[in-house]
């Protein structure tokens, strides 16, 4: 795939994470409560999650713009779009109407939209993983293994 | 470590983000327990007579709405009015706008009393996030009835239908 179109994808996925990060990272008790609303979470984990989980995305969100670490947060941020379906799909399933707490648009609910739109970024994600070459990445500098 | 492999950067970014995440809610003004807890609750309507307006926002069940709603207790309906509007508690309040709904509890009789927050039912999760935008704008007295809209018709209650 050309270089340019892989990195557009690479950027694209780092901004919807970079951008989801940050009201989560401000407001983690609120985050805790979107979570919560999905009844997935056991022993009241949701907000070790609601803590950790909004750096984890601030991290590969600005390593995958700024070149740095690529592979790990591409791996990461697929299994978290997968997650996340999972976790949408179950509250679709179950008839729960709730905020899906994806830090993007206000009040966004859990939906086909919303399962369609991560389906597209882990298609993205993967483009990304199976890329020939590296371009515009700083660090590690070395060529790419076979995957 | 070697940073060539994806492996050891997953663990290298996992672990950053643990360190950062928990070292920043010790220091941030309002940290949150790594646990959560779950609401306050008042179970019997003994407990209700015997306690003051409650502090914070406190859970409650379908009895204990029932006789708030007979003492005239203000009702807030967290749902979108769209719902609201398709059937909803008897004298209750709502609107898709904050600031509006704010002005609507402010003109509401019995303002330094607590008031009830619902919406649809123990999953939808909007009666709780109001609950909690609404203590963060300095209302101190909340009753959380999570049994919401489902549990008070399929208990016979009151409704009002437009």
């Amino acid at each position: 795939m050309n270089k340019y179109l892989t990195l557009f994808f690479r950027i694209v996925v780092g901004a919807i994470f970079l951008w989801a990060s940050f009201d989560k990272i401000i407001d983690p008790a609120k985050f805790a409560r979107d979570i919560s609303n999905y009844h997935i979470v056991p022993l009241g984990l949701e907000n070790t999650i609601a803590l950790i989980l909004p750096w984890l995305e601030f991290f590969i969100g600005t390593g995958l713009i700024i070149g740095v670490m690529v592979d790990g947060s591409i791996i990461i941020s697929s299994v978290l779009l997968i997650t996340f379906n999972i976790m949408i799909a179950q509250a679709m399933a179950r008839g729960f109407n709730i905020d899906c707490g994806c830090g993007l648009k206000e009040g966004q609910l859990v939906g086909f939209e919303k399962l369609i739109e991560n389906f597209i970024f882990i298609l993205f994600s993967y483009f990304v993983y199976v890329r020939k070459e590296k371009f515009l990445e700083f660090f590690p500098k070395t060529e790419l293994s076979d995957k | 470590m070697n940073f060539n492999s994806p492996k050891y950067q997953v663990y290298a970014l996992i672990t950053i983000s643990v360190i950062i995440s928990l070292a920043l809610n010790v220091i941030r003004s309002n940290p949150i327990s790594m646990i959560a807890q779950d609401l306050k609750k008042i179970d019997s309507i003994d407990e209700l007579a015997n306690s003051n307006e409650p502090s914070g926002i406190v859970e409650i069940d379908i009895e204990i709405a029932k006789d708030l709603y007979e003492k005239g207790t203000l009702f807030i309906d967290a749902r979108a009015e769209e719902y609201f509007n398709d059937g909803h508690i008897p004298g209750a309040i709502c609107s898709d706008e904050f600031d509006e709904l704010i002005d609507k509890i402010y003109s509401f009789d019995n303002l330094e009393k607590a008031f009830v927050v619902y919406c649809s039912d123990d999953d939808c999760g909007s009666s709780e996030e109001l609950s909690y935008q609404l203590y963060d704008q300095g209302f101190e007295s909340i009753y959380l009835f999570k049994g919401g809209w489902k549990q008070w018709i399929e208990n016979d209650l009151p409704a009002k239908y437009y």
